[in-house]
């Protein structure tokens, strides 16, 4: 193991730099080990979760968490169909890290290549894309999701193309932002006359600088956009019953405030508990990679 | 020439509020199933009733043609009647309004009246404990979700402790004249305290989950611009005039770092208006955003649609207005 | 406020230190100081020298994680190490005043410059109403030379020129006829045409106000045409002081030597001008021996041992071993 550790330093790349600083950030690397473990968890969903998700009893109805009198077999009790609270939460896990997953990187391609084309194309392609990304920019983000849920009706599928539709407009403008100070620089002048044709000037010259942002910015919005996707679900517009989601969960525990707070308060928890981990570890990130916004 | 450029910007908000139009326009439009059939619902009608609702809404034109006749009719504040309240859309809309304003300025001012002191202190006492809970707070803050929020304030305040009220605006017991329909503005009007205070008990939490997300950024953003603003050199020339710490901290270094926060606060009070669907239905309050969500189960399209433009249209002034403020409160940027 | 015998500003060993990430940077290195009553002391060195941050030290301005420390600090036969926070606050602004380089960036853009010169006379119950301020506020403006002062009274900084809004700097600082200014480089920020007009204003009121200015700059010419006195400082050292005429005449420090020569001067226009070669150390990695020995003509083995400030005169004194042999071969 030491043999491998101890392999010849080669000049490091700011890559690789970014990366020894992202390690020395506790905090960063105690939140991506979180986010982690809920990724696991959602992936391995049936063999973590002790029942099934949708096995409603209704003996077990409201009944609470293990430390409140509640029994082993159902640790952080039960809802208002006797159903278990953290197999569903592990199941929920699913719903949030996949709709948060899809919609960014969706939006993250997408705008890539909107802003790629608007900040190096120029003329009316810039003008059209920068137009409909200020005209999108004009919607409340939630507003707009459920607009657009109105229309298409709810759904898997539908919260992620409702949520992608508005979100591509974070990464293109990023990207045509920096496209634009980039086409500027020397080098870019450099390989322009050196003959390089547009394609390969994007692709080798200007993708490769600005994937560092556009990364640093993704993680961010995916936060975002599992709290977007879990108020679509608390107010009814997401994934629809049976299926478990953190905010429908919530949602359903609203009627046993008094009785049974646990229904509503631990997924709530979860909710906060991946966002939080995803925003300080993306600080961490951003400090790692970005140092240009540091202090 | 500073008229010439307001103009200008003015102008500039044209082809945004027209792309905005055409979406909502859209959204509705592409929406599946017939919204006549969606109108009349089970109601019995006669082939020649429907033929004639499809006549009046224009259904029975080609798309382009609907889009200006829409936007035409928008901008004279007509969206058709709500056969669900059986009621002009513009009527229902406008009485549910004065709650969610009345909800969005008070979250608005929790905010400020949250987020500007704790942001200085923040800064002046930067890398204490007290810095330290301040981020982790504003942390918090921004990665809460906001019905869960409300839910536990709910859970605390009103279900546990009983000190406030679970739902809705006012008790009945309070009725008050209506005036501006803001009924802090009402009841005080009226000279009626005691419902002012009924009126008071009933908002603080929806407003105060409303405010949260807000208050964390706009702590963020005072944080940082207070500290960026005391290494400045008037600051340590105030000091080296021999004036106090609170008038250098308090208006010196203040005045300058407010030009962000404020402009954020503009923006941010944008995305307030998102956070009224949530709220609004977390607590019961009875405006515009709980009108949407219910508009959107009864399949009231056109309740939706004008509430989605107006949301839109609102959004977009309020970055326009955060635009200009910003300019009018930095000396040395003039239009 | 009696003239006690001795002189205005008397500073023994300050030092000031700041604990960085790289670790313990001393800005200031046990530096001392006399100005008399009247008098002008120039100060002159290159940026990163200390010598602004020794008399923001004097002045109590230095903010943490910067900490400062004295052996004796005097100001008018007070004993100012012995003034607590708000003995220190009474004595800024209304007995020692500073002017900063950049009077763009040093007035407040967010304030009316009436409210800028009238909170210095409120804070120091140098007027008791608003009324009275803002009437000793014009005359303040009118003394420093800015037209039609009445009617500019409510003007913001950034609708000034230059050259006024340093005027307006200097009214601010003077507003309450501190016995001490202290210049930090008045002029770089300026127009050359400029120049000239801030440092006569600034030698004008000295003689008008009858207070002593302390003039930091690292153009030894200015220094020359108004300072009575000299003081040069190297890396966080004074390296040479004493009247002006001994050391521009006969600089017996290698480094006042290299300031003059690579001072452009119209006798000297024919010949061509020297900067000193190499660079300042970095505040980190400071020599143990003489701080000048990397950039020195003259170095030699004997100069590896640290260096005092030494005497060669009753009233000049250089840290360098070789000044002696110098001024006597």
């Amino acid at each position: 193991m030491t043999a491998v550790a101890r392999l010849p330093a080669k000049a490091e790349s700011p890559f690789q730099l970014g990366l020894v600083r992202l390690m020395e950030n506790r905090m960063a690397t105690a939140s991506g080990l979180i986010a982690i473990l809920f990724v696991l968890a959602a992936l391995f969903a049936p063999l973590v979760a002790p029942h099934d998700p949708n096995d409603a009893d209704l003996f077990r109805r409201l009944q609470p968490p293990v430390w409140l009198g509640g029994e082993w077999a159902f640790p952080l009790g039960c809802d208002g169909l006797g159903r278990d609270i953290l197999s569903r939460l592990i199941y929920g896990a699913r719903i949030s890290i996949l709709v948060g997953t899809l919609v960014v990187v969706i939006a993250t391609i997408v705008g890539v290549i909107a802003g790629l084309a608007a900040g190096f194309i120029g003329g009316w392609v810039d003008r059209s894309i920068s137009w409909l990304v200020d005209v999108l920019l004009g919607f409340p983000y939630l507003i707009f999701a459920i607009g657009l849920m109105a229309m298409m009706g709810t759904g898997f599928q539908n919260i992620v193309l409702a949520l992608a539709y508005k979100e591509w407009v974070v990464p293109a403008r990023i990207v045509r932002g920096e496209t634009l100070a980039l086409r500027e620089l020397e080098y870019v002048e450099a390989a322009r006359a050196l003959g390089a044709s547009r394609g390969h000037i994007m692709l080798r010259e200007i993708l490769p600088n600005i994937l560092s942002p556009v990364a640093v910015v993704a993680t961010v919005r995916m936060a975002h956009v599992i709290i977007l996707e879990a108020s679509l679900s608390f107010l009814g517009l997401g994934v629809q019953p049976p299926t478990a989601s953190w905010g429908s969960m919530v949602a359903d525990g609203r009627d046993f405030l008094v009785d049974a707070w646990w229904v509503s308060t631990f997924p709530g928890l979860a909710i906060l508990a991946l966002v939080m981990a995803i925003n300080v570890f993306s600080q961490g990130l951003r400090d790692a990679f970005d140092p240009r916004i540091q202090e | 020439m500073r008229i010439g450029r307001l103009i200008e910007r003015i102008a500039g908000l044209v082809p945004v509020l027209l792309g905005v139009s055409v979406i909502v326009f859209l959204m509705i439009t592409l929406t599946p199933g017939d919204p006549v059939e969606i109108m009349l619902g089970d109601s019995r009608s006669s082939p020649e009733q429907e033929a004639a609702l499809r006549r009046d809404m224009g259904l029975d034109r080609p798309m382009v043609e609907r889009f200006f006749l829409f936007l035409g009719n928008a901008v004279r504040g007509e969206f058709g009647l709500s056969f669900f309240h059986r009621r002009p859309v513009i009527d229902v809309i406008g009485e549910r309004l004065p709650a969610t304003i009345e909800l969005t300025l008070v979250a608005l001012v929790l905010s400020l009246v949250i987020a500007i002191p704790l942001g200085v202190l923040a800064a002046v006492k930067k890398n204490t404990w007290f810095d330290r809970i301040g981020t982790v707070g504003s942390l918090l803050g921004v990665s809460m979700p906001g019905f869960w929020f409300g839910i536990l304030l709910i859970l605390l305040f009103s279900v546990k402790l009983g000190w406030l009220p679970v739902a809705g605006r006012i008790g009945f017991s309070a009725e008050v004249p209506f005036v501006t329909g803001m009924l802090l503005i009402d009841t005080l009007l009226a000279g009626r305290l005691d419902s002012f205070v009924e009126a008071a008990r009933h908002i603080l939490l929806p407003a105060l989950t409303l405010a949260l997300p807000m208050a964390a950024i706009l702590m963020r953003v005072t944080r940082s611009s207070m500290l960026e603003v005391l290494r400045a050199d008037y600051v340590l020339f105030a000091e080296a005039k021999g004036l106090s710490r609170a008038r250098v901290i308090g208006r010196h270094a203040l005045k300058n770092a407010l030009i962000p926060t404020v402009t954020v606060a503009a923006l941010e009070t944008g995305s307030l208006l998102g956070g009224n669907m949530i709220v609004e239905t977390v607590f019961g309050w009875p405006g515009l955003g709980r009108l949407v969500v219910e508009a959107i189960f009864s399949r009231n399209y056109p309740i939706v649609q004008a509430a989605v433009l107006l949301y839109a249209v609102t959004y977009v002034l309020l970055n326009f207005i955060a635009d200009l403020l910003y300019t009018a409160l930095n000396p040395r940027i003039k239009l | 406020m009696t003239a006690a015998a001795g002189p205005l500003l008397l500073v023994e060993g300050l030092t000031t230190e700041f604990a960085t990430r790289g670790g313990l940077v001393r800005a200031v290195d046990d530096v001392s100081l006399r100005v008399e009553a009247g008098e002008c002391l120039g100060v002159v060195g290159e940026s990163g020298s200390g010598k602004s941050m020794t008399f923001l030290s004097v002045m109590g301005l230095v903010r943490p994680p910067g900490r400062v420390s004295a052996r004796r600090l005097m100001f008018d036969g007070t004993d100012v190490l012995a003034l607590d926070e708000a003995g220190k606050r009474a004595l800024r602004g209304r007995d020692i005043a500073i002017t900063m380089q950049d009077a763009l960036t040093a007035l407040n853009p967010a304030f009316t410059v009436a409210t800028q010169i009238t909170e210095v006379l409120i804070a120091h119950n140098r007027a008791a109403s608003m009324g009275e301020a803002r009437i000793k506020a014009e005359e303040m403006m009118r003394l420093v030379g800015i037209p039609a002062a009445a009617s500019r009274l409510d003007d913001y900084p950034h609708q000034f020129s230059g050259g006024m809004r340093q005027r307006i700097m200097i009214a601010t600082a003077l507003a309450c006829r501190p016995r001490l200014l202290i210049a930090d480089e008045p002029t770089t920020a300026l127009d050359v045409t400029i120049q000239a007009q801030v440092l006569d204003l600034i030698a004008d009121l000295r003689r008008e106000l009858g207070m002593s200015v302390v003039l930091i700059t690292h153009d030894l010419g200015v220094v020359a045409e108004h300072a009575d006195r000299v003081m040069v400082m190297y890396a966080g050292q004074v390296v040479e002081d004493g009247p002006t005429a001994t050391i521009i005449d006969r600089p017996a420090h290698p480094y006042t030597r290299g300031l003059i020569d690579c001072m452009p001067n119209l006798e000297t226009l024919d010949r061509p001008v020297h900067p000193i070669p190499g660079q300042v150390p970095s505040p980190l990695d400071l020599p143990p021996h003489c701080r000048f020995f990397d950039r020195c003509e003259r170095a030699g083995p004997q100069c590896r041992v640290p260096v005092a400030l030494l005497p060669l005169s009753p009233d000049h004194g250089v840290r360098c071993i070789r000044a002696e042999g110098a001024a006597h071969g």
